[in-house]
């Protein structure tokens, strides 16, 4: 399908989502609000022990809000598209069967799932992590220039797409396994892992987060190399310039585990 | 037989938000809300005999629901009287509800993962009942309503028809004065139906337990109850028994005509015009079934003539059957509602 | 019989017209116990959301320091403290009452000759003692395993702790309680009751020592209830002070929570006489 083609579907569909918005606009106050009091939480925490210039490895109270205004950059540009799929797929598309509607269009399935479940809503997470991050910035001391820029949108994306990869190999469980539904809120907690440095944590948990459920990929290891802290102890010490070819890997591996399990519920019947 | 429910002047007004569309409204209505009032039940007054079967009846919107959960305590009354046992039942709701079962169709009260078994002791702990008093009631109900066989299940397991079976039977178990249901038959099938209604009919005789129900399904009414209270519009048009409401509204006869082939019926049309034109003025022709039928006031009925019209049918238009039926409670009700 | 007896209480129970609501915890606890799984995925959940927290103060303070008299030992202590307790009471009744609310459920509660609020505390209670068990104690194992040598347990405090635990307790349920009666009102979602969550989190001491707020803000939050979740009860275990000064401080929280517990009420009863219910 052409990028002119998509680009304009796109902008359909987000024309109906934003229509929508606007008649459940207390929805949107509201998420504003409960985004807002997160991230005061956040902050609360960091700024009581970090308050007064302490350092964790190299992280002071700016790198860490940094990191924090990062994360919520590359989960709610991945939420936009996957966060009202990841909660309700089984519910809507399997138990219902609404997936056989989408396998009679011609339309990629994962695009046509992510385009008519687009939740606008969490922009306001990526208008927040912006905002964080570049007080953030400002307080350790960062100078932006255009490549700074571009290299953190480059950083940003990436770590979107790996937020992406994720939670669209957890929606291939479902096709295997009704009641992955209940795993939602571990999934989601594991969020307030990767809110700091990994390498606070110990070895084994570290390895978890980078290889099995890769959200340091798209948060910690990011962050880390925009900002330029180098941690002895640290797991692994990435560059920049690998991430986004991890992101694009990762995206690509969930894409086909995806259509795998998809060609397999299929075949079935069910 | 002395009443055991008594209404009188009862009344209740739904007030219900307007809303009025706009930001700038929808801001206003959380400081200045627009109420709208609707009069869901409106001054009524009527009684019931203890030891009766009693169907509440009326379409959607008549006030069946609201005057049911008034009944029950759940809903307070805005003005009248309500008395029943000799309690006000919202106020005194405590001390009413142990003496009472009611089932919500759409609702069960069976623990969903928990065995039958284990909802009965639960509700025996809730409702207070001294062991041995339950585990005799038990057997009774467990005989009466086929229960051994799902017993041991866990609700979600159950079909409909089991469930409102141990529905019933559970609230049974305090040895309720009276039973209410509300909407008991909504998705059962036509044996469960009469095999409920089989029940009810028997705890009503064993126990001369009170029994109130409302239902859509105007077979149940026929069948069950003795006594019939018609709403509409929040207001009682009917309160008596069963073979009153007939005897006053059923104060018509269904006439049917069967032919042996479908050319008989045009003939027959015309016979009947010149015998009885009256007749003809409401007269329903049905190919597929080769008859025709018609509604007449009892009154109208011209026994002579219409004996005679049927002679003259048999001889030259191939009159097959004919009949003449009194009305059902159900083709009465509808009658009254249409 | 079919129904062999249950419990070697329930005669007690039964004498002190507590039988309905003790067979109430009992039949939350065979509910919840029903679903194994989804017990041990809701467990997973609370180490990814608490571990950052003692691990970030583990890397901190690791080699000594301390920020107002909190060093290692003494905020290891006081998280493990809070989310175990955190553990036990996070169950979510809110989101339960008002789905009960706004599906019309409670009718069926109100044609039972049980009190309501007693009911779902006699299930709280039950489901607490369930959390006990399975979330609490293996959480308490996992962290004594990762940070052993850090916890400090002294043995004189527990009473008063234990004490101070069951206010906050009851008051947790109240205060979810409320949260949940406000659905008869307003529209009551899992959005909201989040973020309610989440600020209580924040001013009731879970995630950060109420003293180690600016003094302005610390004293706004000693007059409100909610330290006595978890702040003024680990604090009592921490640092003990005389026994009167404890006592004066259980009884003050004891008072918000009796006040909270007129408040549902009168809210509940107010309900009633306002609303529809819903249903058919």
């Amino acid at each position: 399908m052409s990028i002119m083609r998509t680009l304009l579907l796109v902008l359909r569909f987000m024309g109906v989502h934003m229509k929508t918005m606007l008649l459940y606009r207390t929805n949107f106050f509201v998420g504003l609000t409960s985004q807002i009091i997160y991230t005061v939480l956040s902050l609360s925490f960091v700024g009581a022990f970090l308050a007064g210039g302490r350092v964790i490895n190299g992280w002071d109270f700016g790198r860490i809000i940094f990191l924090l205004g990062f994360g919520d950059v590359a989960f709610g540009l991945s939420a936009i598209f996957l966060f009202r799929i990841f909660v309700g797929f089984e519910q809507t598309y399997i138990i219902h069967g609404g997936l056989d509607k989408l396998l009679v269009q011609p339309l990629c399935i994962l695009f046509n799932l992510m385009l008519r479940n687009m939740d606008l809503n969490q922009g306001a997470v990526v208008i927040k992590g912006i905002v964080v991050m570049l007080i953030g910035a400002q307080l350790s001391g960062t100078v932006w220039t255009t490549a700074l820029v571009l290299l953190v949108a480059v950083l940003a994306l990436s770590g979107a797409m790996v937020y992406c990869a994720v939670y669209v190999a957890f929606l291939t469980l479902g096709f295997w396994f009704r009641r992955r539904n209940s795993l939602v809120g571990p999934m989601l907690s594991m969020n307030y892992l990767v809110q700091y440095p990994l390498s606070i944590y110990p070895t084994p948990l570290q390895v978890f987060l980078t290889l099995f459920i890769p959200l340091g990929l798209a948060t910690y290891y990011p962050a880390r190399a925009f900002l330029e802290i180098q941690e002895d102890g640290a797991l692994i010490n990435l560059a920049w310039w690998p991430l986004p070819l991890l992101g694009l890997c990762s995206l690509v591996l969930a894409s086909v585990v995806f259509h795998v399990g998809l060609r397999n519920y299929a075949s079935s019947g069910t | 037989m002395t009443p055991i429910i008594n209404a009188k002047n009862l009344r209740k007004i739904y007030r219900i938000k307007r809303q009025h569309p706009g930001a700038w409204n929808a801001v206003k209505s959380i400081f200045f809300p627009d109420y709208e009032q609707r009069v869901a039940v409106d001054d009524i007054d009527f009684s019931l005999d203890e030891g009766c079967l009693a169907a509440l009846v009326g379409p959607n919107g008549a006030g069946k629901s609201t005057l049911i959960k008034m009944l029950v305590g759940v809903l307070r009354r805005d003005a009248g009287d309500l008395d029943v046992m000799g309690l006000d039942p919202f106020n005194h709701r405590m001390r009413y509800v142990r003496n009472i079962g009611v089932v919500f169709g759409q609702r069960t009260n069976l623990l969903w993962d928990l065995s039958v078994q284990d909802s009965f002791e639960l509700h025996r702990a809730v409702f207070g009942i001294p062991r041995r008093d339950f585990l005799c009631r038990l057997d009774e109900l467990r005989a009466l309503f086929n229960l051994d066989e799902i017993l041991r299940q866990p609700a979600r397991t159950l079909s409909l028809g089991q469930t409102m079976r141990a529905d019933v039977a559970q609230v049974l178990l305090q040895q309720p004065k009276i039973l209410f249901l509300d909407e008991p038959t909504i998705g059962l099938d036509v044996l469960s139906v009469k095999s409920l209604i089989a029940a009810l009919r028997k705890v009503n005789s064993l126990y001369a337990t009170t029994i109130v129900v409302t239902s859509h399904d105007l077979t149940v009414i026929e069948e069950l109850c003795s006594n019939v209270v018609l709403l509409d519009k929040g207001r009682v048009i009917f309160d008596g028994t069963v073979n009153k409401a007939v005897d006053t509204y059923g104060n018509y006869r269904k006439l049917r005509f069967q032919f042996t082939h479908e050319q008989n019926l045009a003939m027959a049309l015309e016979l009947i015009a010149g015998a009885m034109p009256k007749m003809l003025q409401r007269i329903a022709t049905r190919r597929e079934s080769l008859e025709l039928s018609t509604v007449l006031a009892s009154d109208d009925v011209d026994f002579a003539r219409l004996l005679e019209l049927a002679q003259r049918l048999r001889d030259e238009s191939g009159l097959r059957e004919f009949s003449m039926e009194k009305p059902t409670l159900k083709e009465v009700i509808l009658h009254v509602f249409s | 019989m079919s129904f062999p007896s249950r419990g070697r209480f329930l005669p007690l129970a039964r004498w002190a017209g507590l039988e309905a609501y003790v067979q109430a915890a009992r039949v939350a606890i065979r509910q919840a116990v029903c679903y194994p799984a989804d017990i041990f995925i809701e467990f997973i959940s609370y180490p990814f959301a608490f571990l950052g927290y003692f691990f970030f103060v583990a890397a901190l303070f690791g080699s000594g320091g301390s920020v107002q008299g909190y060093g290692l030992s003494t905020l290891i202590t006081y998280f493990s403290l809070g989310w175990v307790l955190r553990m036990i009471v996070d169950q979510r009744l809110d989101g339960n009452v008002a789905a009960l609310v706004q599906s019309g459920g409670v009718v069926s509660h109100l044609v039972r000759p049980v009190d309501f609020l007693h009911y779902l505390f006699a299930g709280f209670v039950g489901r607490g003692c369930l959390r006990f068990c399975f979330y609490a104690l293996p959480a308490i194992l996992m962290l004594t395993t990762l940070f052993g040598e850090d916890i400090s347990l002294r043995s004189g405090d527990v009473g008063w702790f234990i004490l101070y635990a069951l206010v906050a307790f009851r008051m947790a349920f109240e205060l979810q309680m409320l949260l949940g009666l406000t659905a008869f009102f307003l529209t009551m979602n899992h959005q909201i009751s989040w973020t309610v969550d989440m600020t209580i989190r924040l001013i009731s001491g879970l995630i950060v020592p109420l003293n180690l707020f600016p003094e302005p803000l610390f004293r706004i939050l000693e007059l409100l209830p909610f330290q006595y979740l978890y702040f003024k009860p680990i604090q009592v275990f921490l640092h003990p002070a005389e026994i009167w000064n404890m006592l004066a401080g259980l009884t003050v929280g004891m008072l918000w929570t009796l006040g909270l517990a007129l408040c549902n009420r009168t809210v509940f009863r107010a309900a009633l006489r306002r609303h529809v219910i819903y249903g058919s």
